[in-house]
């Protein structure tokens, strides 16, 4: 066996173990989740503070509405921080989306003509994705404090809106009022 | 030997190409049901070559029939892309950039891997065989990981028939990197027994992955999702709903 051989043999090997990981462990991944039943999806959601969330993207969409931005439409970051839970609240938050994206996922699967909302869901889901995923950089960088202020809170209204659009979006589906409570107690 | 897996890859192309037309998945893969019909046809044109033409004949027509059968098996995996990444009717914008840069790495892995290779071969249309052979299934393994992989991280999930089928080819692309490596360590220059073992191997996985198909494109969609067995009548119930209203908007648009 020549030198080149060997190394061909060495570098598809190399290849073949990564794809291969990168394959099977896809496969599996995406059959756990598109045969998770709805009440383990249910119990997925982490508990949050709906009520704060809530009172935080109020407080972000009366901002973004006003065309003048004053000390009162500013929330100092500690209550920011408070209300969002901090980085840990933030992250529960992104795991949540997450989970609700895979519920759209779930409800679509049985009610195929809803896929512009199950889009839209999983785009909001995203976003919530891409702030937080902000954050986590500006805490590596030892700079959060500058950015937390801002992400969180559209991180917040974001999370609220798509835990409004996917009750709505269950509602729409005619998903079974069994179903649909729980979602709603959870939520 | 050769005769049975022709005779076996035949019926198990027939079965699925009924398969798709009966349960109805034919409209909605129309490519990989054109794969499945192209490999019907160079099944009945090759068998009737080998029996009436040269050796020459048979050469040129296998390869050039198995250019067309890459060019549908990338087809395929445009298809199944078509069916994941396009939610809404329209290529999600989270995943345009993701995907094309997934391709592109593809290509270019799959092309320097084959530069790798050095088969050893005694004429020049061998090596072009082994090494056309060896990108092909490199890039088809790629792809079609690339796509599991972006679905999970982008949240569109592959659903049901989508699923199965990127599953068996790319299973399937799996084992074929693997013998094309092999044939590319063997060469054809010692003879073909080698290369002749390896590629009833293969066949031996194409009818596997082909029995899958056969079986999964049958079946409909998974029955429990809730474990529940009153709400999984209703929502049995709904999806027959949904399914005959969507028949019914299709049908009206047609005209």
């Amino acid at each position: 066996m020549n030198g080149q051989m060997m190394f061909f043999l060495i570098a598809v090997f190399v290849f073949a173990a990564i794809l291969g990981v990168l394959m099977f462990r896809g496969i599996a991944s995406s059959r756990r989740r598109s045969q998770t039943p709805w009440q383990n999806l249910i119990a997925q959601l982490a508990e949050t503070d709906h009520s704060a969330l809530e009172l935080l993207a109020k407080h972000t969409s009366n901002r973004d509405a006003s065309s003048v931005l004053d000390d009162e439409q500013t929330l100092p970051p500690e209550e920011v921080w408070r209300m969002v839970g901090g980085m840990k609240g933030l992250e529960l938050l992104d795991h949540n989306s997450k989970v609700m994206i895979a519920m759209a996922a779930y409800v679509h699967e049985w009610h195929p003509v809803a896929s512009s909302e199950a889009e839209e869901l999983r785009m909001i889901g995203r976003e919530i994705e891409w702030h937080v995923n902000r954050l986590r950089a500006a805490e590596r960088a030892a700079n959060l404090e500058s950015w937390f202020g801002n992400y969180a809170e559209n991180t917040a209204a974001a999370y609220c809106l798509m835990a409004e659009r996917l009750l709505h979006f269950c509602e729409a589906a005619r998903l079974p009022r069994p179903m649909l409570s729980e979602l709603q107690r959870a939520l | 030997m050769d005769l049975l897996f022709w005779a076996a890859g035949f019926a198990g192309h027939t079965l699925l190409f009924a398969v798709l037309f009966i349960r109805r998945r034919a409209r909605h893969f129309p490519l990989f049901t054109a794969f499945v019909g192209s490999a019907l046809i160079r099944t009945i044109a090759l068998f009737e070559i080998q029996r009436h033409g040269t050796k020459a004949d048979y050469f040129y027509s296998y390869w050039s029939l198995a250019v067309v059968d890459a060019v549908l098996q990338a087809a395929v995996v445009f298809e199944i892309a078509y069916h994941v990444f396009r939610p809404g009717g329209r290529w999600a914008t989270d995943v345009r950039r993701d995907l094309t840069y997934w391709v592109a790495a593809s290509i270019l892995s799959a092309g320097v891997l084959t530069l790798l290779a050095a088969p050893s071969t005694s004429l020049a249309i061998q090596r072009v065989m082994i090494e056309g052979n060896f990108f092909t299934s490199v890039l088809m393994s790629e792809l079609l990981a690339g796509m599991i992989f972006l679905s999970l991280k982008t949240g569109l999930p592959l659903r049901t028939h989508a699923a199965r089928i990127s599953e068996g080819f790319g299973l399937y692309s799996f084992v074929e990197v693997i013998i094309e490596t092999a044939h590319t360590y063997f060469g054809l220059s010692h003879g073909d027994h080698a290369y002749v073992v390896l590629s009833h191997i293969r066949m031996a996985a194409y009818l596997v992955c082909l029995t899958f198909w056969i079986f999964i494109l049958w079946m409909n969609v998974p029955v429990s999702m809730t474990g529940n067995g009153e709400l999984d009548s209703q929502l049995r119930r709904i999806r027959e709903i949904a399914d005959r209203d969507l028949s019914v908007i299709e049908k009206r648009a047609r005209r």
